[in-house]
């Protein structure tokens, strides 16, 4: 039902009126409208506005009590008087009605021709926390909330300088939400920047809820397991990549910033490996792929060397592989499967579960359900170790979405190896290496620095090198500036012992 | 003109990228049988063949890019169309079509067979055909980009593998290789012929020219995957004949393969049984390139979009499989596709070399006269 608004011809008009017509026609009858009216000197005027909207604070001292101290009544006085910013006259109810949804208190003097609108909106927000999701041992702890305004002015007080430029973006037609990109203007990609603004003003849906919600409408293959936009709840790493020529899209109401474009392995990198030495750094790195491999390689190894390939297995270890599965009832096939799902039961029990009880529950599920799933003959202890050494490994990942991907990948390769041996997991790690480097993200390549071959990238990739060789940033992003800082002198290659 | 390929530049590949793609295509499921095939010619002084052959798979590739460039940003039917005219030049490079789909096809079945006599014999061909097609069909829907990323990252992900000789290296035995010099050179030539086949593959460049992005290089880059290619061939064959005594060698149809028998880690006793499922993806950027040359080969000669050539050739090569089974065919095939190549690969080349000579003079002339 579209309601109809008397335009402009609508002021001058009787205050009750003006209450009654508000609460008729724009808020169907709520029952949250208040008003105040006040008096003095024969002149009327009302105060009307949400409860729960304004910060009653202000309500009262800056615009009620402000009014009062006011020696004359009418619309120019009282906008100078009251000390709240961007004050508007309004003169139809539909956009009085707007301004109240968003926090605003309304003041109609009787007989003015049109009437004031404050903004004094309550926000309701948590005060920055330490980081849950990707907890760091140090560095930075701080997390993003989900007010934009706090996480605007966290980003700010860290990257403190002028070429930080945020644009704004309002996303969804039934529930507008602000949408920001935040980028370094001297250093960020210009195709980039245009590619990210387009696909954001090309988009139409009704309400982009959060941050991962809108990254899967603007991502660049929606089909894919594998996450293309980076999430990240850490402002260090968020402002580290914007310092990497990257971009940054926030949202509104969500606690999550997001990086593009990224590369297969920058959801293998934490800001953590730069704080610790770059030895430790590097050594970190490649523990998180070589876990991610393992974490995909090993069911699958087992279920097709048990099914198809037994000659493969050394000698030694036929014997106590073949003496744990004599009890085994099922396929190789099958048992992975059954312990495979337990473990993700076990997880998602985990996940669910308020942090008091989730510890019991790792308890129970864990311990109890896993000796006896062996001694019951269900499984093989030999297999109970690698389920848990793979499920270890894809929790290294830094990016849940990433390490998600990970566990739920696992599956389609023990199918394919319990059906097809090797051929299976082959083909399927092909399959796989194929998709990642048709992937892109944000129409830059996914799978850099394998593909395309960028050696010079490599220095703060996969591995990560001292920071007094790594100055440049990668060159996959295209950056506007490559040169982080300049290549400190190398000192003169003086002899052992020579000044 | 029409000819002429307009593409993108974002589509475009670098030059150096050609001294994996082309040692990729070159090298697959031929190099498992190939020191077999040469030393039943050439004998211990089989490396003398390969190295003839090299020297000429250097003129070749010379004279190639040198056609290429004299002719600018134009595929091998763009070459042709302009100098035979349209119709000519359409014929002779739907022949090679055919040509480069044969080999497509004999390398699928040759896959087909070592995976069914090594570790699986009873899976059936169609299976083995469908997963491969299906593999080629994803990668080359990815156009470019992805038919030249797949071989460099498939080339990354298995030339680790030549470490795997060093243990056979191990029990190489110097005698294998003597005396030196006494071959024939009728049987020296013989066996030139034979590795020749195995250096086919290079064709590729054909097609691949006009999506190159710095011209000037591919020379350089493509002698240099041929060095890459030959150097390969070479210690494999070495180490092979020397590992094996001579009547062992020539029972044994992939020797390459069999050497990996010798091979065990402490996790895995047998290698050989991983090495052959790896060798998947050897062959599969064989697949794709040769897949992606003969559906734009198809696109430029017909017209039609590539994709609908690609669903055609996968298709046919699905079909046929089923009517090769036996190991003659497949060898009698293969042994055709080899021989065919010779006169395609290295001949062609050559042959258009005073074409290409003419076509810069005429240039010349042109660019003379308007000044």
């Amino acid at each position: 039902m579209k309601r109809r608004f008397k335009k402009s011809s609508y002021f001058p008009c009787k205050l009750n009126q003006l209450e009654s017509d508000l609460k008729e026609q724009y808020f169907n009858s709520s029952p949250d409208l208040s008003s105040k009216t006040l008096n003095k000197d024969g002149k009327k005027c009302i105060v009307i506005f949400i409860d729960y909207l304004v910060n009653s604070d202000n309500l009262y001292d800056q615009v009620v009590d402000k009014i009062q101290q006011t020696p004359q009544w009418d619309n120019p006085s009282i906008k100078n008087k009251v000390p709240i910013s961007g004050a508007q006259e309004r003169s139809d109810i539909k956009s009085i009605g707007d301004d109240l949804l968003e926090g605003g208190a309304c003041v109609y003097v009787e007989g003015e021709k049109s009437c004031l609108t404050f903004m004094i909106p309550r926000v309701e927000k948590r005060d920055p926390e330490r980081a849950e999701t990707e907890s760091l041992i140090f560095g930075p702890q701080i997390a993003f909330t989900e007010s934009l305004d706090t996480n605007l002015n966290i980003i700010h007080k860290r990257m403190d300088t002028s070429s930080l430029k945020v644009e704004k973006f309002v996303v969804g037609d039934t529930v507008p939400t602000e949408v920001r990109i935040v980028y370094l203007e001297d250093v960020a990609n210009e195709d980039n920047v245009q590619e990210l603004k387009d696909r954001l003003e090309s988009l139409k849906i009704d309400d982009a809820m959060e941050a991962s919600v809108l990254t899967q409408f603007i991502e660049d293959n929606s089909y894919s397991i594998f996450p293309q936009f980076l999430s990240t709840e850490l402002p260090d790493r968020f402002c580290y990549s914007l310092k990497e020529g990257k971009l940054g899209i926030l949202v509104d109401k969500s606690p999550s910033g997001v990086i593009a474009p990224v590369s297969f392995f920058s959801f293998f990198e934490t800001t953590e490996d730069l704080y610790t030495r770059w030895n430790m750094g590097s050594f970190t790195r490649m523990l998180r792929i070589i876990a991610m491999v393992l974490s995909i390689t090993l069911t699958p190894t087992y279920v097709a060397a048990l099914t198809y390939h037994y000659e493969i297995i050394p000698d030694a270890l036929l014997v106590s592989l073949g003496h744990s599965r004599t009890r085994v009832p099922f396929p190789p096939l099958l048992e992975a499967l059954i312990l495979e799902f337990l473990i993700e039961l076990i997880r998602e029990a985990g996940a669910r579960l308020p942090t008091k009880v989730g510890q019991t529950m790792g308890i129970v599920g864990g311990i109890v359900v896993g000796q006896a799933v062996v001694q019951a003959g269900f499984t093989s202890n030999i297999l109970i170790i690698i389920v848990a050494l793979s499920a270890l490994a894809s929790f290294t990942a830094p990016s849940y979405l990433m390490g998600s991907a990970i566990r739920i990948i696992r599956f389609p390769l023990i199918i394919f190896a319990g059906l097809w041996g090797f051929i299976g997991i082959v083909a399927s790690f092909a399959f796989i290496a194929i998709h990642l480097i048709k992937q892109r993200s944000l129409n830059r390549p996914y799978f850099v620095p394998f593909y395309p071959f960028q050696p010079r990238d490599i220095d703060n990739s996969i591995i990560r090198l001292p920071f007094l060789h790594s100055n440049k940033r990668a060159y996959s992003n295209n950056p506007k500036q490559v040169q982080r800082f300049p290549k400190p002198k190398k000192p003169k290659n003086n002899d052992i012992d020579e000044e | 003109m029409q000819s002429q390929l307009q593409i993108p530049l974002d589509k475009k590949i670098k030059a150096v990228y050609l001294c994996i793609v082309l040692h990729t295509v070159q090298i697959g499921v031929g190099i498992a049988g190939f020191p077999r095939l040469v030393f039943m010619e050439a004998g211990q002084d089989s490396w003398i063949s390969i190295i003839i052959a090299a020297i000429g798979l250097h003129i070749v590739i010379a004279c190639l890019v040198f056609v290429l460039n004299s002719y600018g940003d134009h595929d091998l039917h763009g070459v042709l169309t302009t100098t035979f005219g349209k119709l000519i030049g359409k014929i002779i490079t739907f022949v090679f079509l055919v040509y480069f789909f044969f080999s497509f096809f004999s390398v699928l079945l040759n896959y087909i067979e070592i995976v069914q006599v090594f570790i699986f014999p009873q899976m059936s061909s169609w299976f083995i055909a469908a997963i491969l097609l299906i593999l080629v069909l994803y990668a080359v829907t990815g156009g470019v980009r992805a038919v030249v990323g797949t071989s460099i990252i498939f080339f990354f992900g298995t030339i680790w593998m030549m470490w795997l000789l060093y243990e056979p290296i191990t029990y190489v035995q110097v005698d294998s290789y003597l005396p030196m010099f006494t071959t024939e050179p009728s049987a020296i030539l013989a066996g030139v012929l034979t590795t020749s086949y195995s250096l086919l593959g290079f064709e590729l460049l054909w097609f691949l020219y006009p999506f190159i992005h710095d011209k000037p290089k591919v020379h350089r880059y493509s002698q240099l995957a041929m060095v890459f290619t030959i150097l390969m061939i070479l210690i494999i064959t070495m180490v092979t004949i020397g590992f094996y005594s001579k009547g062992q060698l020539e029972e044994n149809i992939w020797p390459v393969l069999s050497l990996i028998k010798v091979i065990s880690f402490p996790m895995f006793q047998r290698f050989d049984l991983i090495a052959v499922a790896l060798w998947m993806i050897i062959i599969l950027p064989n697949l794709i390139l040769l897949a992606w040359m003969v559906s734009i080969g198809a696109k430029r000669v017909f017209g039609w979009k590539q994709k609908y050539y690609l669903y055609l050739v996968c298709l046919i090569a699905f079909i046929c499989q089923y009517h090769f089974d036996s190991r003659h065919e497949i060898n009698d095939l293969t042994g055709f596709v080899g021989e065919v190549g010779v006169y395609f690969g290295f001949l062609f080349p050559v042959l258009m070399v005073p074409f290409a000579i003419y076509k810069r003079k005429k240039g010349k002339k042109k660019d003379n006269a308007k000044n």
